[in-house]
């Protein structure tokens, strides 16, 4: 059981028309190209599709997908819009928040919706998202600092495709 | 709608994404994601996601199926698109990667009525392939390490046309 990488990594450019419809083009460059590099890259296609294209060019993706080669059997009644829910204080006094999937009733508080934070595999999570094992920041790049809160909601997931 | 020579935008970098992806009992996905910090080298991020992969596994019935790392620019400010212009007018364009490899195909989304071909037998249709901003797309594409899917290099491109995809 293994993530392993696709061939190739993706770059879309993405593109608006004057109805407001949006299209993108996609290129593929070697899984090993630093980031670094595929924006020099995307600079470079952006203003040569801008050339000989009549739409606006509004921006562009790179990404890096790994699969897993042979995934896990999911829980019994597992759901993925039964979501964990992890509120973060950050370093300049807003909040940040990430979700987890299909989170585990084991780690809720006994009749109740919230996370309880003394079990000890939330515990591990959260010394490492505040303690620097794990370096993400909130959407305006402010560290996390200590957790706020963290409990359980029903939100939305995405249904497997029937084609 | 004329062949453009507008100045090319420029692009802001957003924060890249780390996206662990998500299945469940009924074939339903969902996903964990976090942002970091403008610049954040792939190789960080990816050590990290592992980190919290292995965090995130004893909390969730689900199984983890994939996992992106995602670097986003967008235009700032936005552009103005020319009048008249579709996305559905496509550019396609066909890249060799070499005799046994599978051809790449790109398309172009509103290509510009400035470089179809008026020449026929493909007026109206054919790409025209000796058009300076045709050859600059070109070299940019082949010069520049792209590969298909598969990872093969693309040397050369062979054929273009303008489809409707309407």
């Amino acid at each position: 059981m293994a993530l392993v990488n696709q061939p190739a990594g993706e770059l879309s450019i993405h593109y608006r028309d004057e109805t407001g419809s949006t299209g993108s083009t996609k290129f593929h460059f070697p899984y090993a190209t630093l980031a670094s590099v595929v924006f020099t890259q995307a600079d470079i296609l952006s203003a040569a599709l801008n050339a000989i294209t009549g739409c606006a060019i509004d921006g562009y993706t790179i990404s890096y997908t790994k699969t897993e080669d042979t995934p896990e059997t999911p829980a019994d009644g597992a759901r993925v819009e039964n979501k964990g829910k992890f509120v973060y204080r950050t370093a300049n006094a807003r909040t940040s928040l990430f979700s987890v999937p299909g989170i585990e009733e084991a780690v809720l508080l006994p009749n109740s919706n919230t996370i309880d934070q003394a079990d000890l595999l939330i515990v591990a999570l959260n010394t490492a998202v505040v303690g620097g094992a794990l370096n993400f920041c909130s959407a305006d790049g402010s560290d996390l600092t200590a957790i706020l809160e963290a409990y359980q909601v029903m939100a939305g997931g995405r249904r497997p495709s029937t084609r | 709608m004329a062949a453009a020579h507008r100045p090319a935008k420029p692009l802001d970098r957003l924060l890249p994404i780390v996206e662990l992806q998500y299945v469940d009992e009924t074939g339903t996905k969902g996903a964990t994601s976090v942002k970091y910090a403008v610049d954040t080298p792939y190789a960080l991020m990816d050590a990290e996601a592992s980190v919290l992969a292995s965090l995130i596994a004893p909390i969730t019935g689900c199984a983890l199926v994939r996992q992106r790392i995602i670097y986003k620019a967008v235009a700032s400010p936005r552009d103005v698109p020319e009048a008249g212009s579709t996305i559905k007018s496509q550019g396609v364009f066909f890249f060799t990667t070499g005799d046994e490899t599978p051809l790449e195909l790109i398309a172009v989304p509103g290509i510009a009525e400035g470089v179809i071909s008026d020449e026929e037998p493909g007026a109206g249709v054919d790409i025209d392939l000796i058009h300076t901003d045709i050859i600059a797309f070109a070299d940019a594409v082949t010069s520049n390490g792209l590969t298909n899917p598969f990872g093969d290099a693309i040397t050369a491109l062979v054929a273009a046309y303008r489809q409707s995809r309407a």
